[in-house]
């Protein structure tokens, strides 16, 4: 009995443990290059036309490319690019993004309160959780060491 | 130029994002996660401004900045309003990343509708 | 679908090395008019406007660019650091601020490594403003530089 199940592992193991690393990353690294490349168009556009410096046009670029984001959702094409590049669309803004708006879109027939409201944070709960805490106890080291250095 | 920076750190931060897939098999979720705290990480040290110096968008658009800025908004504060500002800055710069999703989040299920 | 990432890859890649090659001819070599608001861009009688070009013509290895707007004594200058020093462009920044302080013997000089500021004091250039708007520009532009969070 064991023999069989062990042959079945190595079976299962076989089969499943090839993602071609070398193209996703190509992938990943042309498209999210490309994202990143029209934020840097945006954000050019948005400190020449508006009042932004470049300490502050990361807001205004990234709060546009997660509208762009909302059309590809809403509109059902970010899926088939998102299965193309990996990595490339789920690292930068626009994965974030995605997650969320892709959630409330599909949990409206739940109700806006319990649908939208209860699932929309499944991926980006995470991201936001560790993003907050782990800011918050680097600002509070940097900061005690600060204090002590004085 | 800072187009060509852009495109190749940006890049660069995808791809370890996927080898942090592909590789270590994590889920989008931990990658994200794993990603916006070494951004934090970066942020508290100082390079990752200067990264931002160098790379422009490159920097700014991979969810890494989200750590950069939480961490940037809790030591401004802090500067200002010593060791309780940690706490209260957080909340100043919860980064317009997260309300902007949030914000489409909400438009988005009020105009579409689900596909199959 | 190999072949095809492969050529992505490369005209991607080609587009941004002949945008890159194109930019590398603005390199301005320096003789930059200063703006001095209060007595128009032909008369450089603003002192501080002269002596603060002659430290920063000095400063070619790591300086490709700069603009100086003048305003009643005031001085923002505008820096672009070369490409590989950008890294350390907020440190150039404030050391060249320090230096300019103490050699003109002035705290009025706000040093910006911002490529806003660059860009607000390229589009006074044209002359196509009173001065008191270029004022307002010039206080509006030292609001800027301080809300860099």
């Amino acid at each position: 009995m064991v023999q069989t199940q062990n042959s079945y592992k190595n079976l299962v193991t076989k089969k499943t443990d090839n993602p071609p690393i070398l193209l996703n990353c190509m992938k990943a690294f042309v498209v999210g290059g490309f994202i990143c490349v029209i934020g840097q168009a945006l954000s050019y556009f948005y400190m020449y036309f508006f009042d932004f410096t470049e300490k502050t046009v990361g807001n205004p670029t990234v709060a546009t490319l997660i509208f762009f984001t909302m059309l590809l959702t809403g509109f059902g094409f970010y899926d088939r690019i998102a299965q193309f590049a990996g990595a490339g669309t789920a690292v930068p803004v626009t994965g974030f993004g995605n997650a969320v708006i892709s959630a409330a879109i599909e949990h409206r027939t739940e109700g806006y309160v319990q649908g939208v409201g209860g699932n929309m944070f499944k991926l980006a709960g995470s991201v936001i959780l560790f993003g907050v805490f782990s800011a918050f106890v680097l600002a509070l080291i940097k900061t005690i060491l600060n204090l002590w250095g004085n | 130029m800072v187009f060509l920076s852009a495109f190749i750190i940006g890049g660069l931060i995808c791809v370890i994002g996927q080898l942090l897939m592909d590789i270590y098999k994590f889920t989008p979720g931990h990658t994200l996660s794993i990603l916006v705290v070494a951004g934090a990480v970066l942020g508290s040290i100082g390079w990752y401004d200067a990264l931002i110096d160098f790379a422009g968008a490159g920097a700014t658009v991979p969810i890494t900045s989200f750590g950069n800025a939480l961490v940037n908004g809790a030591l401004n504060e802090a500067d200002q309003h010593g060791l309780i500002g940690v706490v209260t800055g957080m909340f100043e710069v919860t980064s317009s990343g997260i309300s902007a999703a949030i914000i489409f989040g909400m438009i988005g299920a009020l105009i579409f509708k689900a596909k199959g | 679908m190999n072949k095809g990432m492969v050529i992505l890859i490369v005209s991607v890649l080609s587009l941004l090395f002949a945008c890159n090659a194109g930019e590398n001819n603005e390199t301005q070599t320096n003789t930059v008019t200063p703006i001095n608001i209060e007595k128009g861009t032909d008369d450089i009688n603003g002192t501080l406007s002269k002596q603060a070009t002659a430290i920063l013509n000095k400063k070619n290895d790591f300086l490709s660019s700069y603009k100086i707007l003048e305003s009643e004594n005031e001085l923002i200058i505008a820096i672009k650091v070369d490409f590989f020093q950008q890294f350390t462009e907020q440190k150039i920044e404030k050391k060249l601020e320090k230096e300019l302080k103490e050699k003109l013997h002035t705290k009025k000089i706000k040093v910006s490594s911002d490529e806003k500021i660059y860009i607000e004091i390229s589009k006074l250039e044209n002359n196509e403003f009173t001065n008191t708007e270029k004022k307002k520009k010039f206080t509006k532009l030292k609001k800027l530089m301080k809300d860099n969070a």
